[in-house]
C-alpha cells in the first residue's frame, strides 16, 4: 500500500489529512433525490463522457467504480479511505464514484448532489486539495451546465451548501488537548466562528483515537479563498495550542505521560483480542509517543498504516474474507501485533 | 400537474406562484384542507387567519404548525394541510421542513421565502461571492465582477488601504468602459 494516506505531509504531528470537496448539479435534472433511475444512468454516463472526453491524461488517471454490484467489504473500505461517504452506500440511487489512481480525487456520482467532486492530501495541504477540485470542476463544467445563480451561487440539494458549495476540512490529531480537558472550550469557540467540528468519519460520528474533523459551515457570501483562509487560520492556532500543550505535558507531568504512552505500546504489542474503538485509542497514544520522540523506531507512516488497516472492511478484505466481530477483533490484534514487532524496538 | 388549474394562481414579483386565500382572496393562502363531505372530496386553499377564525373547519392548528416545522408525519387518510408545492418536482413545504432537501433548482424561486430566512440564519450573507461556471457568458461574468470589486473596494476603503483602493478603482473604470462599449 503506497497510496497517498500513508504519507505524512505538513504539520503531520497535529494535521492528518486536508480535504477540499465540491457539490455540483446538472442544471436539467431535479436533485438526485428526485431523479429517475433513467436519469440516474444519464447523469453518470454524462458525467464520465465530460471528464473523459475533456483530456486525456484524466481518462488514464481514472476509473469508475460502479456501486450496483460492489460488495459491502469493498464498500465498507471505500469509507475507511475516505473516498466515499457514508451516505453514498445508503443511498437506493444508481451511483458511483471516479476515482483517481493515486485515490485523492474523487467524484461521487448521485449522492445528495449529482456530484461531489472531493480531493484529499495528507497533512495541512488545503490550497493543494483545492486547486485540483476547482480544475477537475473546471474541466466537467466545459461540458455539463451547472446549476448555478447569481446571486446565491451553485444550487445544492439542501441550501445549507449552497454559493461556493465548498465544504473544505482538516482531520486533527489533539490527544493533548483531549487529556487536559481543554477540548471542550476550544469546540465551544470554533462552533462559534461558524466551524463544525465533527468525529473521523464526518456527520453523526464519534471522535475517535482522539481525532477531529474541522470544517466550514458557512458556505454562502464569501469566497472559496476566504473559506479556505479562516480554516487555515483556525487551524494554525489549533496546531499551536496542541503543541504548546503537549510540551507542558512533557515538563510538568514527564511520568505520567510516558506512562500513558507506553502501556498503550505495550497493549498494542501483546494483545489477542482488540476492538477498533481500542485499538484507534491505543494508536492515537503511540502517535503522540512517536511525534514527541518518546517512543523510536515507529514512523508515522506505520501509523498512518494501522489506523487504516484495522478498521473492519480494510481488515475483511486483507483475510480475504467475511469476519464476525469477535474474529475481528483477534485478527486486529494479530495484525497490529506483527506490524509492531517487525519494527526495531526496546 | 394538479395544482395549476385553480385560477386563483397570480404572479407575485414575476416569480414565484402564489395562490390566493379561497374565503377573504387578499392573503396567501399556505393551508390546504381537505375534508369528505357526502362521500365528496371538498378541499379548501385558505391563509393561515382565515383558517384559524373558521373554527367549524375544526383545524388543528398545532397539528398543523408540526407538520410544517417537520415534528410530526402528515397523516395520510386524514388527508391534512398541504402548502406551496413546487410545479416542476412535485416537492412540498413539508417535504423539505422534514428532509432539509430541495428538489430541483426551481424550488429555490418556489420557496424563497422560508429559503431567504434559513440562509440568513445560516450563512449571515445572502449573496454569492465566490466562483463562476466557466460557461457563464461574458456579459454576466463582468456584472458580477463588478459587483465583487465595489465590495472589495469597500473593504479596502474600511481598512484605509489606499494604495490597493486606488489599483481595484482602476479595475472597476476598465471593466465599466468595457460594459458601456458593449452596450452602445
Amino acid at each position: 500500500m503506497d497510496k497517498w494516506y500513508i504519507d505524512k505531509g505538513p504539520d503531520s504531528d497535529v494535521i492528518i489529512s486536508s480535504r477540499v470537496r465540491l457539490a455540483r448539479n446538472f442544471k436539467k435534472y431535479p436533485f438526485p433525490h428526485k431523479t429517475t433511475p433513467e436519469q440516474q444512468r444519464q447523469i453518470i454516463e454524462e458525467t464520465k463522457n465530460a471528464l473523459f472526453s475533456g483530456n486525456r491524461t484524466m481518462s488514464e488517471n481514472f476509473s469508475y467504480i460502479d456501486f450496483t454490484n460492489l460488495d459491502s467489504v469493498e464498500k465498507a473500505v471505500l469509507v475507511e479511505k475516505h473516498i466515499v461517504s457514508k451516505e453514498l452506500l445508503e443511498t437506493n440511487r444508481i451511483c458511483g464514484v471516479l476515482l483517481s489512481k493515486d485515490e485523492r480525487i474523487s467524484i461521487m456520482i448521485n449522492e445528495e448532489d449529482h456530484l461531489r467532486i472531493q480531493c484529499l492530501a495528507t497533512g495541512l495541504q488545503l490550497s493543494e486539495a483545492w486547486e485540483t477540485c476547482t480544475n477537475i470542476d473546471d474541466l466537467l463544467s466545459e461540458s455539463i451546465d451547472f446549476s448555478w445563480d447569481e446571486n446565491i451561487g451553485y444550487l445544492t440539494s439542501c441550501p445549507t451548501n449552497i454559493g461556493t458549495a465548498i465544504r473544505a476540512s482538516v482531520m486533527m490529531h489533539l490527544p493533548a488537548l483531549t487529556m487536559t480537558g481543554y477540548i471542550k472550550p476550544v469546540l465551544e469557540a470554533l462552533g462559534k466562528l461558524g466551524m463544525a467540528v465533527r468525529g473521523m468519519y464526518g456527520e453523526n460520528t464519534e471522535a475517535s483515537g482522539n481525532m477531529f474533523q474541522l470544517s466550514n459551515q458557512i458556505t454562502l457570501g464569501k469566497s472559496e479563498e476566504d473559506i479556505l483562509l479562516s480554516i487555515k487560520n483556525i487551524t494554525s492556532q489549533i496546531i499551536e495550542q496542541e503543541r504548546s500543550l503537549r510540551q507542558h505535558l512533557l515538563t510538568q507531568n514527564k511520568y505520567q505521560l510516558e506512562d500513558k504512552i507506553f502501556r498503550s505500546y505495550g497493549i498494542l504489542k501483546n494483545s489477542r483480542i482488540i476492538s477498533t474503538d481500542e485499538c484507534l485509542r491505543r494508536l492515537s497514544d503511540l502517535r503522540l509517543g512517536v511525534d514527541m520522540g518518546i517512543i523510536d523506531g515507529i514512523s508515522i507512516e506505520n501509523i498512518n498504516e494501522l489506523m487504516l488497516m484495522v478498521q473492519p472492511g480494510n481488515l475483511q478484505k486483507r483475510e480475504g474474507r467475511i469476519l464476525d466481530a469477535n474474529e475481528r477483533d483477534i485478527v486486529r490484534a494479530k495484525l497490529v501485533r506483527d506490524m509492531l514487532n517487525k519494527q526495531k524496538n526496546y | 400537474m394538479e395544482w395549476v388549474k385553480y385560477s386563483e394562481w397570480i404572479e407575485c414579483e414575476g416569480r414565484v406562484r402564489v395562490m390566493l386565500c379561497q374565503l377573504c382572496k387578499m392573503r396567501e393562502a399556505t393551508v390546504h384542507f381537505t375534508r369528505i363531505v357526502n362521500q365528496q372530496k371538498v378541499e379548501m386553499y385558505l391563509c393561515e387567519q382565515c383558517a384559524r377564525e373558521n373554527s367549524d373547519l375544526k383545524i388543528n392548528i398545532n397539528k398543523l404548525f408540526s407538520a410544517m416545522l417537520g415534528l410530526d408525519e402528515p397523516e395520510i387518510e386524514d388527508a391534512p394541510f398541504t402548502t406551496l408545492r413546487c410545479g416542476f418536482c412535485g416537492m412540498t413545504i413539508e417535504e423539505f421542513n422534514r428532509t432539509g432537501l430541495l428538489g430541483c433548482a426551481k424550488c429555490y424561486d418556489v420557496f424563497r421565502d422560508s429559503i431567504q430566512i434559513m440562509l440568513k440564519r445560516i450563512h449571515g450573507n445572502v449573496k454569492h461571492h465566490g466562483k463562476i461556471p466557466k460557461k457563464i457568458s461574458g456579459r454576466v461574468r463582468d456584472e458580477y465582477n463588478l459587483r465583487s470589486l465595489k465590495e472589495e473596494l469597500q473593504r479596502c476603503i474600511e481598512r484605509e488601504e489606499y494604495e490597493k483602493a486606488a489599483q481595484i478603482r482602476d479595475k472597476i473604470k476598465a471593466l465599466e468602459n468595457n460594459l458601456q462599449k458593449k452596450e452602445g
